[in-house]
């Protein structure tokens, strides 16, 4: 343990340091993402900002219990539309607000007619917890402001542990808080060529995808 | 271990707080130990209905020590310790002559018990309290809800 003493120098210096536009590349998460040219390495999908996927997942086939308690399909509600997805549980403080926050801010990017357009699907991957009302109350936080269509879905845990393979995600634990930090775009033609890790130019680099993927490839 | 760090008197603006420590000549008359900096503090308020803060820094070690963040005590909520990307408690380090940072996704300081809803650009202040260096003064400035994630130096990619 350090003794703190008194009578010895101290240099006082206080700086604003705002940067917010930074390019960070991330390496972490699951799988092997192949960097885009954003991050200054060469990709086959070097159009996106995010990290192209190769080859492209096809929108994954899942029914889960939405906000209004609900069936709610992945392959059908969502079909053709640009459509995030992300797990993650509300109790969260880090990845999970942060990862919201970002796809806010990369909606407020767009127009209101592009908006629109974009799907997002939140999965919970704490059941326990996460009741579909807590979930409503939670994402309410993030579609303020923005004209996209958010989704939260629930269900078992066989269910939930299924969608995320589905989604070739790896399967939370710790009763979902040990989880996947990736964000999956699908596109209108129902395929992900990239997808989001975080980073400090998440949001950035949602926002230039998301029109990207608002077409068919 | 004597004489490392006498204080820290804080003063910051805008998005981060910035604090230079500077851990002069030990007592014991070696050398100049170098600078201890904590920048780019900031706190992403809860999201209702959850109820739990996190808190980013980036710590710059000028010691010749590695630096072992042993305590954090906050004037905005009664419970804060250093969460990894797992969720579970875990230990800080800083490297001598390395930057490491505590960013989403890679490590936070959770912080509990709030004492009063936190609101976008409100100032919070942390006492970061180090092994070997000593204690060190932070303010923090706390996020909105949907503000997307400052740069941090230091942030691993």
């Amino acid at each position: 343990m350090t003794r703190v003493t008194g009578g010895l120098r101290v240099l006082i210096t206080a700086l604003l340091v705002v940067v917010l536009a930074g390019l960070t590349a991330c390496s972490s998460g699951g799988g092997k993402p192949r960097p885009s040219d954003l991050n200054n390495q060469p990709s086959g999908n070097g159009k996106y900002q995010g990290w192209g996927l190769d080859p492209a997942q096809p929108r994954p086939s899942f029914t889960l219990t939405d906000t209004a308690g609900k069936p709610w399909s992945m392959a059908t509600d969502s079909a053709g539309r640009p459509t995030f997805l992300f797990f993650g549980y509300t109790r969260c403080p880090d990845v999970c607000p942060t990862t919201l926050a970002d796809i806010h801010t990369a909606l407020t990017k767009l127009s209101v007619a592009e908006q629109k357009k974009v799907v997002i699907v939140f999965v919970t991957t704490d059941i326990k917890h996460d009741t579909p009302a807590v979930i409503k109350t939670w994402l309410a936080n993030f579609s303020v402001g923005v004209q996209a269509t958010f989704v939260g879905l629930t269900g078992t845990q066989a269910e939930v542990d299924a969608a995320q393979t589905a989604a070739h995600v790896t399967v939370a634990s710790d009763g979902g808080q040990t989880h996947s930090a990736e964000v999956l775009l699908y596109g209108a033609d129902d395929y992900a060529r990239v997808k989001y890790l975080q980073s400090s130019n998440e949001a950035q680099q949602m926002a230039h995808d998301i029109p990207l993927v608002s077409v068919p490839a | 271990m004597k004489g490392l760090l006498a204080g820290v008197t804080v003063a910051a603006a805008g998005l981060a707080g910035l604090i230079v420590a500077w851990l002069p000549t030990s007592q014991s008359g070696n050398a100049v130990l170098g600078t201890l900096t904590v920048t780019a503090a900031y706190v992403r308020p809860p999201a209702p209905p959850n109820t739990t803060a996190a808190v980013y820094v980036s710590v710059t070690n000028g010691t010749d020590k590695t630096q072992t963040l042993q305590s954090i005590r906050t004037d905005f909520a009664a419970s804060a310790v250093v969460h990894s990307d797992t969720m579970t408690v875990a230990a800080f380090t800083v490297a001598p002559h390395q930057t490491a940072a505590l960013t989403p996704g890679r490590g936070h300081i959770m912080a509990e018990q709030l004492y009063s809803t936190l609101k976008a650009g409100q100032r919070v202040h942390l006492t970061l309290t180090f092994v070997p260096a000593g204690a060190v003064s932070v303010t923090a400035t706390v996020v909105g809800l949907t503000d997307p994630v400052p740069s941090i130096p230091g942030a691993s990619s």
